[in-house]
């Protein structure tokens, strides 16, 4: 039987699950939950492909009845780790009182980035996953571009606030390379507010947020190490992203793998909150639209960040703001999350399809979200429908505001 | 045939999604969310109509192909899992649409794999509720598998399980030909009752376990919703009293939704919880809901129980529990589940009850639990054990969950299991008519009932399942 020390871990988690399903198809109106998994929704719909029977599958293969493979490694990867699951979970919301919850508490996104780890230690992570984890390691980005490009999209000539850095702008992978509007926006938010920070140019590396994701744990802790070394060595207090995978890494993943990390961990929307509230920041063009916002997962469910980016739509002037029906800790996943996207491409863009068509149903022109893989995998969810529906991020409308 | 072309006419049925002999598929189909385990499936298939479902059974018939039925999985006795190997599981959640709601006909028809919670919450945002709102489980469990269990659950007092409340179905025989039953036999009728055709030929597939056929469309009778809903709730400084309250608050069970019974221990141990200091020394409590289309109605009914209540020497609480759990139409599984050793008896009252042995049930059971208390104390000191006790003249049911750590350990899991036989024969012999039956109560039951009944049912079986690939093993046949 193959040693699976990482998934062992977390056995008492596995044997908590009593099976109940809620992670298949829930329906609570009073959670904004219609409907659990996005995977379940998009493929074949057998129990593996949802939590019961990932953790059915872990208890087999910790028992020994079922040997890890290649194709068992693809059932625990079609997972985006949105958590919606671990969030409504009939078991996991309260355990009872004698017993350490913490103990049996189930976090199932733990539980599957454990399954993952072993598997990768076991020579069976994906190709696709494996190919952006050997970029990491050569060029610092899970895309293949050059690190020496990490700032090609930093607008010429651009002037930074007079002053020591406030902050650190943690720009990150997607935001440098592929989403580049975002990085612009958030610089030029910056600037406008009169903010001095810092980037950290060349020692910002991929936060490791991909590689923690799809259980490639060494390269991981290498990169983290080195980002969080680059942050501590440059004394600043704060790191501020504007991407939702940086900042559950940073806050959260960073925090357990070195305990305290001697600074604070912040999203652009909370610090664009702030300097509005502090006069730093006025907003002087007035949009019109009719606006929703999607909760990313890494922000939302995971680090339970909900309404700063609804508190800055609400002071945004000419934006109608319309909640969708699954919303907060029921938000249907963009689809795109825990090496989706890279592995199971097609699938990922059919699940962001969901959201467009539930952006579209509540009559909003506009579909808002605070994380560039996100609205990466929208605008393909976009191009596949032919949506007219408008994709931005919500960094974006706050640069055209001001 | 071989498993190859199985394989090949499944998918010439359904497409590939939809059929799976991988073992990593089939491995999650062992259990339902009970300690019972089965065998892995040859072929698991997720039909999307009812002709795809009597396309399989024709393969599975010409194949001599034992088929398993499937709905939420949420039983916990062993009725959902193969009790054999080379077996085709039939996952039926992807039937899980809304088919009509005729407020003309006062019914609803869904898809027999949708679950409680979505069609309650379509159902309300057009001003509707069913009867029986739903078992505990009700947030997976799906609606054809709790007519196949003859599920009960909240609005039991008043409307009875679900089986009251369906009023026809459609099913595919097990041979494959697709049937309804009910007035919509009738091509010209409207879905609003179960007769006018002879004999009920409903009732047949209700409680049946699918193994007479697979439910494919449900048809159940609704309500408006709820104008007025007044809770209560009263304690008794004698179990006894609350005992008799209890019966006789049954006699006028029409007036509420639900009335629910808390024993000595029950209460003890709720006293011991933040927030309710004042239950202490309490030794009974009595408590529900009464719906009604209007506030005076619903009062009304209200001063009926305070009245019986007050006669038994009932002090009126705070309904603070009653309003939780009618608030809380499905139970988190865990109030189940995680209730503590010392957690006591409660029982939920349904229509035609007769409480007059009552007492004597619960005398009875605790002795049962002294006798056995090593194993009790051993197996399920932290949680996991839960004992609910349903009354329908008289429903009962023990439900045993190990806690994982018992879970993982096979001994203690065969301990818990014979612990657990002891226990339901017990109930058996005291009356009890279990509704979530399976394996592990009908293996019981069955030895107790009598053989011309089982003969009948094995000819019933027969009749309508030559081959007997429904759900083989259940019922002892």
């Amino acid at each position: 039987m193959a040693k699976l020390k990482n998934l062992e871990k977390y056995k008492e988690m596995v044997y908590t699950c009593l099976r109940c399903g809620s992670c298949r198809d829930l329906w609570d109106p009073k959670e904004n939950v219609y409907g659990t998994c996005p995977i379940r929704e998009h493929t074949g719909g057998f129990d593996v492909y949802f939590m019961r029977g990932k953790l059915m599958l872990a208890r087999k293969a910790l028992e020994g009845v079922i040997e890890p493979s290649e194709d068992m490694a693809k059932y625990i990867y079609l997972c985006s780790t949105c958590g919606n699951c671990e969030a409504h979970c009939r078991i996991s919301q309260t355990s009872p009182g004698k017993v350490d919850r913490e103990k049996t508490k189930l976090d199932q996104i733990k539980v599957i980035e454990a399954f993952r780890a072993d598997l990768v230690d076991l020579g069976l992570a994906l190709p696709r996953h494996k190919a952006f984890a050997d970029s990491i390691s050569k060029n610092h980005n899970p895309y293949g571009e050059p690190h020496d490009a990490r700032l090609a999209w930093m607008p010429e000539g651009f002037e930074m606030p007079e002053g020591d850095p406030e902050i650190i702008y943690f720009v990150g992978c997607t935001s440098a390379y592929r989403r580049t509007e975002l990085a612009k926006a958030t610089v030029d938010v910056l600037r406008k507010a009169g903010v001095p920070f810092k980037i950290m140019h060349p020692d910002e590396w991929c936060c490791g947020s991909p590689l923690l994701r799809t259980g490639q744990r060494g390269l991981a802790e290498e990169v983290a190490g080195h980002n969080l070394d680059a942050i501590r060595r440059s004394g600043i207090g704060t790191v501020v992203t504007s991407c939702a995978g940086c900042y559950r890494t940073l806050k959260l993943d960073y925090k357990d793998l070195f305990g305290d990390l001697g600074f604070e961990v912040k999203h652009i929307s909370e610090v664009v909150n702030d300097l509005i509230g502090e006069g730093r920041l006025k907003l002087k063009r007035p949009l019109a639209m009719k606006a929703t916002y999607h909760d990313p997962c890494h922000l939302g469910r995971h680090c339970d960040y909900y309404d700063p980016p609804r508190e800055l739509i609400a002071k945004l002037k000419g934006v109608e703001f319309v909640e969708m029906p699954r919303t907060r800790s029921g938000a249907w996943c963009c689809g795109s999350g825990g090496g989706m996207k890279s592995a199971f491409g097609e699938l990922a863009i059919e699940i962001a399809t969901d959201r467009l068509k539930e952006a579209k149903e509540v009559g909003a022109e506009y579909l808002l979200s605070c994380c560039p893989f996100c609205k990466h995998n929208f605008l393909d969810a976009k191009r596949a429908m032919g949506s007219d529906l408008e994709i931005y991020d919500l960094i974006e409308l706050v640069s055209q505001a001001t | 045939m071989t498993k190859a072309s199985l394989e090949a006419a499944l998918n010439e049925i359904l497409t590939e999604r939809y059929v799976s002999n991988d073992p990593n598929v089939a491995i999650a189909y062992v259990r339902d969310t009970g300690i019972f385990e089965g065998f892995p499936p040859e072929e698991v298939v997720r039909p999307g109509s009812a002709e795809e479902v009597s396309e399989i059974l024709k393969v599975a018939n010409a194949e001599r192909k034992p088929v398993v039925i499937r709905g939420g999985g949420s039983t916990y006795t062993g009725s959902c899992v193969p009790l054999m190997e080379g077996t085709i599981l039939m996952d039926l959640t992807r039937l899980d649409d809304v088919v009509e709601i005729d407020e003309g006909a006062r019914s609803i028809t869904v898809q027999a794999g949708i679950n409680w919670g979505k069609m309650m919450t379509i159902l309300r945002q057009r001003g509707y509720t069913p009867g029986m709102t739903g078992p505990g489980s009700g947030w997976t469990a799906t609606v054809g598998g709790s007519a196949s269990v003859a599920s009960t659950g909240g609005g039991r007092a008043k409307f009875g399980g679900i089986c009251d409340q369906i009023l026809g179905l459609q099913v595919v025989l097990p041979t494959g030909e697709i049937i309804r039953t009910g007035s919509r036999v009738n091509p010209y009728a409207k879905a609003f009752c179960r007769y006018g055709l002879g004999p009920d030929m409903t009732g047949l597939f209700l409680g049946d376990h699918g193994i007479f056929g697979v439910k494919t469309e449900v048809t159940m009778r609704i309500h408006p919703l709820a104008k007025s809903v007044v809770h209560f709730e009263y304690a008794f400084r004698s179990e006894e009293k609350a005992i008799e309250t209890f019966a006789e608050l049954g006699k006028v069970n029409e007036l509420a939704t639900s009335i629910n019974f808390y024993d000595a221990d029950y209460v003890s141990y709720s006293a011991r919880r933040p927030g309710y200091a004042h239950l202490s020394g309490v030794e009974g409590e009595v408590l529900g809901t009464i719906t009604a289309q209007s506030e005076k109605l619903a009062l009304a009914q209200k001063e009926v129980f305070d009245e019986i209540a007050r006669k038994h020497g009932g002090e009126e609480l705070e309904p603070k529990r009653a309003k939780h759990a009618y608030e809380n139409t499905f139970f988190p599984y865990n109030t189940y589940f995680w209730m503590r050793r010392d957690s006591g008896i409660y029982l939920c009252l349904a229509n035609q009850n007769s409480a007059d042995s009552l007492p004597r049930v619960i005398r009875g059971y605790r002795d049962f639990l002294k006798a056995h208390r090593d194993v009790v104390d051993k197996y399920f000191e932290y949680q996991g054990i839960t004992v609910q006790t349903y009354m329908r003249h008289i429903t009962m049911s023990a439900r045993r969950y190990l806690p994982w750590k018992f879970d993982m350990d096979p001994e203690a899991r065969r301990i818990a299991m014979d612990f657990w036989t002891k226990e339901i024969d017990f109930f058996i012999r005291n009356g009890a008519v279990h509704y979530w039956i399976g394996k592990i109560v009908g293996d019981r039951l069955y030895i107790l009932v009598s053989k011309e009944y089982h003969e009948f049912l094995k000819r019933v079986k027969r009749a309508l399942d030559p081959n007997g690939i429904l759900n083989p093993g259940l019922f002892l046949l």
